[in-house]
């Protein structure tokens, strides 16, 4: 029998079951699923301000030791950390951007050292949780969870949305023509892949665990 | 209603939280007649029926404040820009 939103959301006589994250594993409609997500925690992040007055003197000192052109708007630009490790900022609004790294150690330390002086940087490590999604009904899923358009000729790869679906702070990156990033705050995780299971059970769903990494 | 926002594009009304008329300005306390500018300030406003511009803080995107254009008696919003000028933009 398929699963029912009933019982994937566990809904026993245990305490403070709203809480839990739904369990890693195949839910919903059998089969192959429909969207799979990869839970990450460890990705490091750091936001970045620019101080004012300082818009150029941010712009150029990026250019020169990042290898990066700070983004005008909602998307994404690669670029060079230390030790060559590489990261990606996206604009959150105007002056303000994520950044976002799978290698980097002290992404936020970094970030401090070379753009300190015009930018106010902060590490968000521990912050924000990763849900990557993949597979061919994501479109659909996504189309319950935000108000926004998001076909490929006007959100292409590498753009970036923040924005909030059933009242939680979202922001939804895509990665390439196949995969999104959806990145919560840590404490609303749990939640959110409730959300995001009773979302995608219809079309199948497979929550993958590539958590415990020791941060946080 | 839908919200043209000049960062993150259009954008539905439940992700911004409205303030209200955007002409009124705060007057100078030390000026004379201070007490009856404060009072105009605080509690008279206009009420027309047509465009208004508005403030609208755009609470769950870029967190910038934009001044909108809506017409009062159809909720046609037809334009919104920064409420600042970008160079001072509050962060």
């Amino acid at each position: 029998m398929a699963e029912t939103a009933a019982n994937i959301m566990n809904v026993t006589d245990k305490p403070f079951v709203w809480t839990r994250p739904v369990a890693p594993g195949l839910h919903g409609t059998p089969g192959a699923p429909g969207v799979t997500a990869l839970w990450r925690e460890n990705l490091a992040f750091a936001t970045l301000t620019v101080r004012r007055g300082q818009e150029a003197a941010l712009a150029l000192a990026a250019a020169r030791e990042h290898a990066v052109s700070l983004p005008d708007g909602p998307f994404a630009a690669q670029g060079k950390g230390h030790q060559g490790k590489g990261f990606v900022c996206f604009g959150t609004g105007p002056g303000r951007w994520l950044a976002c790294s799978e290698e980097a150690t002290d992404l936020a330390g970094d970030l401090a050292a070379t753009l300190g002086s015009t930018a106010t940087v902060t590490a968000q490590d521990d912050a924000y949780v990763a849900f990557d999604l993949s597979g061919p009904c994501v479109p659909e899923l996504l189309a319950k969870l935000v108000a926004i358009d998001l076909d490929p000729t006007v959100f292409p790869a590498g753009s970036v949305a923040v924005t909030s679906t059933a009242h939680m702070g979202l922001m939804l990156w895509k990665l390439d023509a196949d995969r999104v990033r959806l990145l919560v705050g840590t404490s609303l995780a749990a939640s959110f892949s409730r959300t995001l299971a009773a979302s995608a059970l219809e079309y199948g769903f497979r929550l993958e665990a590539g958590r415990g990494t020791g941060r946080g | 209603m839908r919200i043209p926002c000049p960062y993150c594009g259009p954008r539905d009304s439940s992700e911004f939280s409205y303030l209200g008329d955007a002409a009124p300005t705060r007057p100078d306390p030390a000026a004379p007649g201070a007490e009856d500018a404060f009072f105009d300030y605080v509690y008279l406003r206009d009420n027309p029926a047509g465009p208004l511009e508005e403030l609208w803080f755009h609470a769950s995107g870029c967190r910038q404040w934009l001044k909108v254009l809506r017409d009062t008696r159809t909720h046609l919003i037809s334009g919104a820009v920064f409420a600042r000028p970008k160079a001072e933009v509050a962060r």
